[in-house]
């Protein structure tokens, strides 16, 4: 393998580490907790905070574990020359591309795991109808991602009609990986929406529909980037024959890509669940006297 | 919402039954929305199965909630035949709107000035 790979992969190894170690700070799941709380401009009272910051910190471990076990495989695959290894670029691409699909997988598999419960004697607060997927994640998000994965494939349909020699390339490795982890979100995203939601305040619930929301939306990304990846590498095969990432008509997807997202975060995606499950919500209806009192 | 106090002297059957009334009555649940499952109820709130199921039945014999089958149970449209007509036209919007992605401010506005018409 090449150098460039090995300095890539330790660098994505002290990336991991120092993230898995900042979930054990106290101080930074804190932080994570009420910069999350300011993102989405939702009170934390202090009693609910610790929970908060444990399951985000939960999720954050579970990523970061998923995607060093992905970035593990996928070196193992590289040094077998299995996988996207045709040159040194498409290599780093396809180390990136396993170690996001990791973090998803991981940050799924947290999401999935462990339960909560309340002490008997208090009171229990629960929703009266039901809440979906759709509920929790922007539309522009949840269904732009599946256009861009469709589009992805079909790119290397084309490449494997039009060139057979070329399957076993960034751009299809890629696109497979976006569409498996599009079809765990589909799945999954339905079971982390179905577990249920032991709550003892009005509080407690909103803020579980917080992290299921950011969880959902995190385990969106892999599917958007890779099928991005995808795209990006796909459409420069196709138009630029071989001259890879590198061609300018590459630049055409990334500059859609980048609209997306800037449109996306302009539309405040991570306060989508709080207009479709709790229209009525102020900043100070989730402190702790409203709470207690409801 | 729904909200089981275990300390209060009213069985958590009936607070859960009373509130639902209370829901369909004053429209927060409307005419056909679908209601959790009788599992994911019971979790939720910490009850057996047993009493949300009881719940669901008493609910559906006095015309509050119907069970399609397997789809699970949905609100029933309250009032005279006219009001029950006008509730699933508009649970019929509600759900294409909800489908199109419209703002429910929007959707809102545009049923407003439409009665005006």
């Amino acid at each position: 393998m090449d150098s460039a790979i090995w300095y890539f992969s330790i660098l994505i190894a002290i990336v991991f580490a120092v993230g898995l170690a900042l979930t054990f700070v106290p101080v930074f799941a804190k932080w994570s907790a009420y910069r999350h709380s300011v993102l989405i401009r939702l009170d934390l009272p202090s009693r609910l905070q610790p929970a908060v910051s444990a399951r985000l910190m939960t999720s954050g471990r579970g990523a970061i574990a998923g995607g060093l076990v992905f970035t593990i495989l996928g070196l193992v695959a590289l040094s077998l020359d299995v996988g996207a290894s045709d040159n040194t670029r498409s290599a780093l691409f396809f180390l990136l591309g396993t170690a996001i699909a990791g973090g998803t997988v991981g940050t799924t598999v947290a999401a999935l795991t462990g339960s909560r419960t309340i002490p008997s004697d208090q009171p229990r607060v629960a929703r009266s109808n039901v809440a979906t997927v759709a509920d929790y994640v922007f539309p522009l998000e949840r269904i732009g991602t599946r256009v861009l994965v469709v589009l992805a494939v079909a790119v290397t349909i084309v490449i494997a009609v039009i060139d057979a020699g070329g399957l076993v390339s960034a751009a299809v490795f890629f696109a497979v990986l976006a569409a498996v982890t599009l079809v765990l979100f589909e799945i999954a995203g339905r079971r982390v929406v179905d577990r249920s939601q032991p709550a003892g305040s009005t509080g407690e619930l909103v803020w579980d529909d917080a992290l299921r929301a950011l969880i959902l939306r995190d385990m969106l990304i892999a599917p958007l980037t890779l099928s991005s990846f995808s795209l990006i590498l796909g459409v420069a095969h196709l138009l630029g024959g071989d001259s890879g990432p590198d061609s300018l008509v590459s630049v055409f997807p990334t500059f859609i890509a980048l609209a997306v997202t800037f449109y996306s975060r302009a539309s405040r995606p991570q306060r989508y669940f709080i207009t479709r499950l709790w229209p009525k919500l102020r900043w100070s209806d989730t402190a702790d006297t409203v709470t207690d009192a409801a | 919402m729904l909200t089981i106090d275990p300390k209060s002297p009213v069985p958590p059957f009936e607070q859960l039954r009373l509130q639902f009334i209370e829901q369909v009555r004053s429209g927060e649940l409307a005419a056909g929305a679908k209601l959790p499952t009788v599992r994911r109820l019971a979790d939720d709130l910490g009850l057996a199965p047993n009493t949300v199921a009881r719940c669901y039945r008493e609910l559906e014999r006095d015309g509050f909630i119907e069970t399609r089958g397997r789809n699970g149970s949905f609100v029933s449209a309250q009032g005279d035949a006219a009001e029950q007509q006008a509730q699933v036209a508009a649970r019929a919007y509600a759900d294409r709107i909800a489908q199109l992605g419209v703002a429910p401010a929007d959707a809102l506005r545009w049923v407003k000035a439409a009665l005006k018409q």
